[in-house]
């Protein structure tokens, strides 16, 4: 290690440069956006109104199988300092006895309309049915297995005093941080990718994806662009889609909204795995024209956007592997100090964003999470880059997305059909 | 006797037309006991010449005299005086049936008392002011001909037209005629109805009645024969203070017992519980009549049904409908979900449908292929008034009585029960109030049948005078019970019949021997305790020996002084 340290400390600005490239380019330059954007940039405040109470806002909460999940949800939308006008809840083909749960709960009169479904007919087809029976100026989707901060739904509602957002998303923070190391790396990553990352997006005005958990819409936004198209990753689809019709999407990061994450290493790689499909398919098959400077929709804006997804996400997770191999073969095992050299830089950077997150997101409790955060490079540079390019080459390759077990076998049958 | 409590503040004037010295005495004896002014006559002709001479409240005449009958005296009567003035006319009989088959006698009595007399009744009677003469039912009326006619039953009609007014305890009657369905609760009321067989000609009571006599036939009217006397031989058996119950409790044990120890529930569609029982009592009363007998070890109850009744009126007439959620109308209408699989509209399928063809409201695609284009995952309701859409229509009961709504989560409901005799219910209907309480097996002067009364007057009359002594005898059948599970009623009855017949044979003929309803009674007259229990102890061991069943008869002995106290 000293060898190694005395070996940097003997570099040049343009021999590091040389050796740490990997880093230069795909790791400061995130950093430095992350920082300088949410640093130098003003805030873009929402403009300052009451709750929104001459709106009718109205909750839509979809779940398969979630009976046991389902009444905990809703008791949390009544808890709600804004509570919503109206509370529309569908089980989609559950087997668990959720219908029935659901019944139960409309009888109480904790929910205004129930509706369920014999067969499971999708996240999205559950969504469409939902928004079209709730009668809601604001239509807010809310996953079932989320609960929220009491004023979640008053912080969301205050930006839609602007007429031209379309959606909303709300912040999502994790509920079981410490349960397994994984869910606290977890818990520090959408701190800084979803908290922090959205913030600095949305001072840019390019929110990326308004998570399924936790956001909202306005109905005339909602209806112009059809609501939720069928296959996975329904969510993105769908800002892509409100961004590209020329809606302004927000991101509210005192809306808070608490979610679990996968405890289990095997569970994390699928959800991630069909997340990243899901993400490739979108961005470079159905909305590629966002990249296409001819096409009549193209901005410089979305062209930004697409880029730092490009970058940072796809070719950081491709050139990962030749970056390794490299400096292998180059420095034989020399090569893992040097790596582990640059990993402490990767930790003293971690921290730097970690801490700035913290500060810009309301609400979180950081200091149980201050542990896990050397070893935050390793899982988020190493692990996740891993998982992404297994899911990269499956969805290029195999288009491995067609065959998600979230979407039911017929849509994916009638999609496949399409293209 | 302490029967004619009240009698001081109500004194009348009694006109007796009675031949038969034992009847006479013994009605003289109770009425001017009480405090009535009673003046007896033997013949027709004598009590003419009373009633032409003085005023009487009440006349209580035999129906046989020795020179014409007491119809003859009521006709001669009312022909002279008219109806002014006119006293209470009691026909006495021991021919219930024939005096109320002829339309005349009904036209003149007010009411007719059966033989043997039951001297509480009579006392009853006498008290009853007489009817002011508008209130009677107007003379000629035309009675239209009953179905039981030709029975020779002495039969109750209902509603009441003509015709004497029922006596309370309804005694000499058989059974009750319902001509027309209604007020059936006052019938009900009437002391005694409860232990007569109810005849149904309107063919609306159902197994509310005993019979149902609206289409007879040869088969029938033996069937109503049959019934009757079942009625008669149970009434028989049950104590007098059960037969004369007031109370509601006591009178729905009796009914129960006489009509074959089960009172069944059954669906009704004619009361408001929408259940009833084989029985003319209100429906709505049985409920917590059955509770308060349960209670008492009277009756044991099964589960018949459960209702479910309108929290505001009690009525179960209820409407159950399926309703909006929202605005609870009832108005609904079921509709498929249809998913359109390629983008996802998922919606009620009236939004699809343009003519004949499914057309997405999303992409405009006309849907083809069910099953690849789209599928149908589910059914929702739809209201056809506020047209909100729901998975599951809430469920409510609207009474048809006074259109309460009540959600179904908080209709109340209440358990229907049907009802049997338990053993002690029946010991009870045998041993009257005596059974339940600590007086259980003492001598009660109210038990004593008549001919004893009459002997224990004379007896304690004489040990007034002389000191001559007498012993009376109890004697209870403890094996009654058992002979009467294992072998009937009828067989029980003819072994205690027996038995004291064999009892009095061995004996002097200086003893009387008296049948009671519980107990059976022998009084020695002119025997010391000691001596009077040697004759007896002797005598039943013959009797035992005479009678096969075992009646295991328990005898107690009362001395003059035992009585007097």
């Amino acid at each position: 290690m000293i060898e190694a340290y005395d070996y940097i400390r003997a570099q040049t600005f343009d021999s590091l440069l040389a050796l740490f490239w990997f880093v230069a380019v795909f790791e400061i330059p995130r950093y430095f956006l992350l920082f300088a954007l949410t640093a130098f940039l003003p805030m873009r405040r929402h403009i300052s109104q009451p709750d929104g109470r001459e709106r009718m806002v109205s909750a839509v909460v979809v779940g398969h199988s979630e009976g046991t999940k389902v009444e905990k949800c809703v008791r949390a939308l009544h808890e709600q300092s804004r509570r919503p006008d109206e509370i529309v809840v569908l089980s989609d083909g559950s087997t668990d006895g959720m219908a029935k749960r659901v019944g139960a709960l409309s009888r109480q009169g904790l929910i205004d309309a129930a509706h369920a479904t014999e067969l499971r007919s999708g996240k999205a087809a559950g969504l469409n049915l939902g928004a079209r029976i709730a009668k809601g100026e604001i239509i807010i989707f809310v996953d079932c297995d989320c609960t929220f901060d009491r004023h979640a739904v008053r912080n969301i509602l205050y930006h839609f005093a602007d007429p031209d957002v379309g959606a909303v998303a709300g912040s999502v923070l994790v509920r079981n941080e410490t349960a397994s190391l994984l869910s606290a790396f977890q818990a520090i990553e959408y701190l800084i990718t979803i908290s922090l990352g959205k913030q600095a997006m949305d001072r840019l005005g390019l929110v990326s994806c308004i998570s399924g958990a936790f956001g909202a819409y306005r109905r005339t936004a909602y209806e112009q662009i059809g609501g939720y198209d069928a296959e996975g990753g329904e969510d993105l689809d769908l800002t892509l889609s409100m961004r590209s019709a020329g809606w302004s999407v927000r991101f509210a990061d005192d809306a808070v909204c608490y979610t679990d994450v996968p405890v289990k290493r095997a569970a994390l790689v699928r959800q991630r795995g069909r997340w990243e499909r899901d993400a490739i398919r979108l961005r470079y098959r159905k909305h590629g024209h966002l990249m296409n400077p001819f096409s009549p929709r193209f901005s410089w804006r979305e062209w930004i956007h697409e880029m730092e997804f490009l970058v940072f996400n796809v070719l950081a997770a491709i050139a990962l592997p030749f970056y390794v191999a490299w400096l292998l073969a180059m420095y034989g095992s020399f090569g893992i100090s040097i790596l582990a050299g640059a990993q402490l830089v990767l930790i003293c950077m971690d921290m730097a964003v970690f801490l700035m997150a913290v500060s810009v997101t309301p609400l979180v409790r950081p200091l149980p999470l201050v542990p896990y955060v050397p070893g935050f490079s390793l899982y988020y540079g190493l692990f996740m880059r891993w998982v992404r390019l297994a899911a990269y080459a499956q969805e290029w390759i195999f288009r491995a997305s067609r065959n998600d077990e979230f979407v039911p076998r017929k849509v994916q049958r009638a999609r496949a059909e399409v293209s | 006797m302490d029967t004619t409590s009240g009698a001081t503040f109500d004194l009348k004037r009694v006109l007796l037309v009675e031949d038969s010295s034992v009847t006479k005495d013994l009605v003289e004896l109770v009425l001017s006991h009480a405090g009535h002014t009673v003046t007896s006559v033997e013949t027709g002709q004598a009590a003419l010449d009373a009633l032409f001479a003085e005023h009487f409240d009440v006349v209580l005449t035999d129906f046989h005299l020795p020179d014409f009958t007491g119809l003859e005296v009521v006709r001669r009567f009312l022909s002279e005086r008219g109806e002014r003035e006119r006293p209470l006319f009691v026909a006495i009989t021991g021919d219930t049936r024939g005096l109320l088959s002829d339309a005349e006698n009904c036209e003149l009595f007010d009411r007719v008392v059966p033989k043997p007399l039951d001297v509480d009744l009579v006392c009853d009677l006498v008290l009853e002011p007489v009817l002011p003469v508008s209130k009677r039912a107007r003379p000629g009326t035309k009675r239209s001909a009953s179905t039981t006619d030709g029975l020779g039953l002495a039969v109750l009609e209902w509603p009441i037209g003509i015709g004497p007014a029922p006596v309370p305890g309804l005694p000499g009657i058989d059974a009750i005629l319902i001509r027309e369905a209604r007020d059936l609760q006052i019938l009900w009321g009437i002391n005694g109805a409860n232990l007569l067989p109810v005849l149904d000609e309107t063919g609306t009571l159902g197994a509310s009645a005993d019979v149902d006599v609206s289409t007879l036939s040869i088969t029938r009217t033996d069937e109503v024969r049959k019934v009757v006397e079942r009625f008669h031989e149970r009434r028989a058996d049950l104590h007098p203070d059960l037969a004369r119950s007031e109370d509601p409790a006591d009178r729905l044990l009796a009914r129960i017992e006489i009509t074959g120890a089960t009172l069944s529930a059954r669906m009704s569609h004619r009361h408001d519980g929408l259940v009833a029982w084989n029985t003319i009592c209100d429906p709505g009363g049985i409920p917590a009549l059955l509770t308060k007998l349960e209670k008492e070890g009277l009756v044991r109850t099964t589960f018949f049904e459960r209702i479910h009744v309108c929290p505001s009126c009690r009525s179960a007439c209820l409407i159950v409908r399926e309703e909006c959620p929202t605005c609870a109308s009832s108005q609904l209408t079921d509709e498929s979900y249809l998913h359109h699989f390629r983008c996802a509209t998922q919606a009620p399928e009236s939004a699809f449908v343009q003519g004949d063809d499914l057309v997405c409201p999303k992409c405009r695609r006309t849907l083809r292929h069910f099953g690849r284009d789209y599928d149908r995952p589910g059914i929702m309701t739809r209201c056809e008034s506020c047209e909100a859409t729901t998975v599951e229509p809430q469920v409510a009961f609207v009474c048809s009585r006074c259109t309460t709504r009540t959600p179904a989560e908080a209709v109340p409901t209440h358990d229907v029960m049907s009802a049997s005799l338990t053993d002690t219910g029946r010991a009870y209907l045998r041993s009257g109030t005596a059974f339940l309480g600590p007086a259980r097996r003492t001598l009660r002067f109210g038990d004593f049948p008549l001919e004893l009364v009459i002997a224990l007057n004379r007896a304690a009359a004489e040990y007034n005078e002389s000191r001559q002594p007498f012993t009376l005898a109890s004697i209870h059948y403890d094996g009654l019970d058992a002979i009467r599970q294992q072998h009937g009623a009828l067989r029980a009855r003819d072994s205690r019949r027996l038995w004291l017949e064999a009892l009095q044979q061995t004996m002097s003929d200086r003893v009387v021997v008296a049948r009671g309803t519980a107990s059976d009674f022998v009084l020695l007259a002119g025997s010391q305790l000691e001596e009077a229990r040697g004759q007896i102890d002797a005598a039943r061991s013959e009797a035992d020996r005479t009678v096969r069943d075992d009646l295991q008869a328990t005898l107690r002995l009362f001395g003059p002084e035992d009585i007097a106290r």
